[in-house]
């Protein structure tokens, strides 16, 4: 889903260039409207996504999230497929959850006491993240606000006006959701009125005028009154909502990707031994995550292998750790004289998850390292390393190859594997590769 | 599914040990999710496998027409039968009296049907319709065990022992002054029903029937209304039950029947179709069998962005053999060739017409 997102990113004035130009304090509010028809709540995911990824501005931004409309463990799963852990999130206090399903504001204060409180929260939260960081309030939805607010929009505009000063003060961004199809029979200065006024971006989602269709599942106008080059410009896209960025391999979406995007990368002599695999169907998808070991305390239970420690297959490294796991433990374990004697048995075991770091820790980040290396990218600097990276390889043939590969099986190091690699990239012009060949010793 | 303890990696174990098909009455769904069924079986498949445990289903009532009736005794009679309690609430003097109009289940008679599917599969078939023969291999698999959707016959009472005791508790919904009273029975039935990682044992279901009767002292306390309503749609989320909620949009201002069906994670709406219509007749094939229209609005989302659309959103309601409800896909009559004027015009005009009918859309 690059292409789309990236159309909406623009739009909202969030470009690649962002995290190096954007002014550090630009505070902005963002209005997003939805119908019965078609939920918004998608651009809202999208968003949170955005900004607790770690590539977004050095790790530096918070997203508090005042959630009336959906609990936790919703919004946990949704964004889990799309790529982010927001329980992880959450305890790293990067993101600040206020669940106020069951918020009923008390008679004795009135309404007025119970919103008070709530801003008086995001204050406090936004005032202890205030130093370099760049916040982000998302109320979901405002609607349902003015339901626990019984009805008092009075109330409701004093607390948005109250935020909106967040922008200023700190910087903040404030998004917010409401359903403006419940105020389209009222006339004059509505709800969505006055808060379109206060937002500097409004996004509307509504359905086709032609009605809901599987293919499209509903258009988004994003109006951007601030920034950027879309300054004052209406855009308006069709939308289809993905489970997650992965496209699916059952309706084709899968081989699309692939013989578009993917295919091109491909060096050209195998490209058509890979478009040829794609429509003759052979894909296997398997998920790939990034599992650091934890201490499983449960006794009378081990985990070994990809359950205890997965990293990227590129190295084929996984079962290295695998195995040498297992022959540190039969060591350890052979000393024991009874499995029934829990004190020893969690010595040895204590002492099993410092002796496999060397190795593991090796292979995990050979693992990681190469990974970084033969990603695609956009960057000059990596694509440079790779195209060494290449050629080294390509030099040798056997010997370059087995010098890179030999460590990881030996679990040398880092530098033992690397330093080839780099030696060569950094040396990699023809005069240099000429003196190179004739003095048989670098410089 | 709420979780208690939130998972930090993908990858821990799952607790929940008793998979819910051993509990008879609940199936596992996408997404983490449980389904508790609707009580009438082509619902239950449009809706992708039921009504999911922890949502808040609206259905919309026609002024005209009594079908939402047939929606909530199914769903209260489907409870009944797996033994789940069920909260009832209606704007009467005296709801137990309902009960007694409550289906029970049918109990086909199957000697022939078991010989003739014998005979058949003898021989060798062409399956050239062979949406029938899917149907007849999914009633030989389900016998022995409680089905999860039941079929219904409507021409019978139910039971006499499975209304009895505790597991069917009326509130009437005209004692209700304000409804502070019936949200504090409401939380103490649900908090029967509390949602965590383990087991599930059972669930719950909640049937409140013309929630915004004029009848009723609340009525024009629009925000108290609506302040209820989230408050037990929250409650429900947080539980293994299910609201079954109906209200009649028409004597509602547009506003808060919209509110109200930005509530609903599952919004069905039933129109009624008026008798001796005859353009709506020529329009539509078996329009003498229906009893009402049923559109479904939203279907609920839990744990997924994704939005459900579906093939067709309108079906037609009719009664099988005058006991079981069933729900068909709107079909358009052929056009009359015999008849002088173009097909253009005749299609024109009967579509035309349609719009005068109700004024909703019908779409196929």
């Amino acid at each position: 889903m690059d292409r789309p997102a990236s159309l909406l990113d623009e739009a909202l004035g969030f470009e690649d260039g962002d995290s190096k130009s954007r002014q550090p304090r630009e505070g902005r509010v963002v209005l997003l409207e939805d119908c019965v028809e078609t939920s918004g709540a998608f651009v809202l995911h999208h968003l949170i996504k955005r900004f607790l990824s770690p590539n977004h501005s050095s790790s530096d931004s918070v997203v508090i999230f005042v959630a009336f409309a959906q609990p936790f463990s919703h919004y946990d799963r949704i964004l889990r497929k799309m790529g982010c852990n927001l329980a992880v999130q959450r305890e790293n206090k990067r993101l600040i959850f206020f669940d106020m399903l069951m918020l009923e504001c008390p008679d004795d204060d009135g309404t007025e006491g119970g919103l008070l409180a709530l801003y008086g929260n995001i204050h406090k939260a936004v005032e202890f993240n205030s130093l370099n960081k760049n916040i982000t309030i998302i109320i979901d939805d405002i609607s349902l606000l003015e339901v626990a607010a019984n009805g008092s929009t009075k109330d409701v505009l004093n607390f948005m006006h109250y935020c909106h000063t967040l922008t200023t003060q700190f910087g903040c961004t404030i998004i917010t959701v409401i359903h403006d199809d419940i105020y389209s029979s009222e006339d004059g200065f509505t709800l969505p009125t006055q808060l379109e006024y206060l937002s500097d971006i409004t996004i509307k989602a509504e359905p086709l005028v032609t009605g809901l269709a599987a293919d499209i599942h509903g258009q988004l106008t994003v109006l951007n009154k601030g920034l950027g080059r879309w300054k004052g410009k209406i855009r308006n896209f069709h939308y289809r909502v993905k489970e997650n960025s992965v496209p699916s391999a059952s309706n084709g979406d899968l081989s699309n990707y692939l013989k578009t995007i993917v295919a091109l990368q491909i060096p050209s002599e195998l490209q058509d031994g890979f478009i040829a695999s794609i429509d003759k169907g052979k894909m296997k998808v398997m998920p790939n995550r990034r599992i650091p070991a934890s201490l499983l305390l449960t006794p009378g239970a081990l985990l070994i292998g990809d359950a205890l420690n997965m990293c990227h297959p590129l190295t084929g490294g996984g079962m290295t750790v695998a195995l040498s796991d297992v022959v540190i433990l039969c060591h350890l374990l052979r000393h024991l004289h009874s499995l029934h004697d829990p004190y020893a048995l969690c010595k040895y075991l204590e002492s099993f998850y410092t002796l496999r770091k060397p190795v593991s820790s090796t292979i995990n980040i050979l693992a990681e390292a190469l990974y970084k290396v033969f990603c695609a990218s956009h960057d000059k600097a990596w694509q440079e390393m790779q195209e060494a990276c290449f050629e080294y390889l390509r030099l040798g043939a056997l010997e370059g190859a087995i010098r890179t590969v030999c460590p990881i099986i030996k679990a040398e190091g880092f530098r033992q594997t690397f330093f080839p690699v780099t030696v060569f990239a950094y040396y990699r012009n023809v005069p240099m590769i000429l003196w190179l060949h004739m003095t048989s010793s670098p410089p | 599914m709420a979780t208690s303890k939130i998972r930090t990696s993908s990858f821990s174990r799952n607790i929940a040990t008793a998979p819910p098909s051993s509990v008879p009455g609940l199936k596992y769904g996408p997404n983490g999710t449980i389904f508790l069924s609707s009580g009438i079986p082509d619902l239950d498949k449009i809706l992708g496998g039921g009504f999911h445990l922890g949502s808040l289903v609206m259905i919309m009532e026609d002024t005209d027409a009594p079908h939402h009736m047939l929606l909530l005794r199914t769903f209260m009679s489907q409870g009944l039968v797996h033994n789940q309690p069920v909260l009832y609430a209606s704007p009467v003097k005296n709801p137990r009296a309902f009960l007694g109009t409550l289906p029970t289940t049918f109990v086909p008679k199957d000697d022939n049907k078991s010989r003739n599917t014998d005979e058949q599969q003898k021989d060798l078939r062409i399956a050239w319709q062979y949406k029938k023969y899917l149907g007849e291999n999914k009633q030989e698999e389900r016998d022995g065990k409680m089905e999860y959707c039941n079929d219904f016959d409507l021409r019978k009472p139910i039971e006499k022992h499975l209304i009895m005791g505790n597991r069917v508790e009326c509130v009437s919904l005209l004692d209700c002054s304000n409804l502070d009273g019936f949200r504090d029975i409401s939380s103490k039935f649900i908090s029967q029903f509390p949602r965590y990682d383990g087991n599930i044992t059972s669930a719950g279901r909640i049937a409140i029937q013309s929630f915004c009767a004029p009848q009723c002292d609340y009525y024009d306390k629009e925000w108290e209304m609506l302040s209820f309503i989230r408050s037990l749609k929250s409650m429900v989320r947080s539980s293994n039950t299910v609201a079954f909620l109906t209200f009649p949009p028409s004597l509602l201002s547009s506003s808060v029947s919209k509110r109200l069906q930005h509530l609903a994670d599952t919004l069905l709406s039933i129109k009624a179709i008026p008798d001796e219509d005859k353009e709506l007749a020529t329009l539509l094939t078996g329009y003498q069998d229906m009893l009402g229209l049923l559109t479904i609005n939203k279907v609920s989302r839990f744990n997924t962005q994704v939005p459900v659309i579906l093939d067709a959103t309108t079906y037609s309601i009719k009664l099988q053999k005058r006991r079981s409800i069933v729900l068909e896909c709107l079909n358009q009559a052929p056009v009359d060739g015999s008849s002088g004027s173009s097909y253009g015009t005749s299609g024109g005009g009967s579509c035309g017409s349609s719009s005068k009918t109700g004024g909703g859309t019908l779409d196929f």
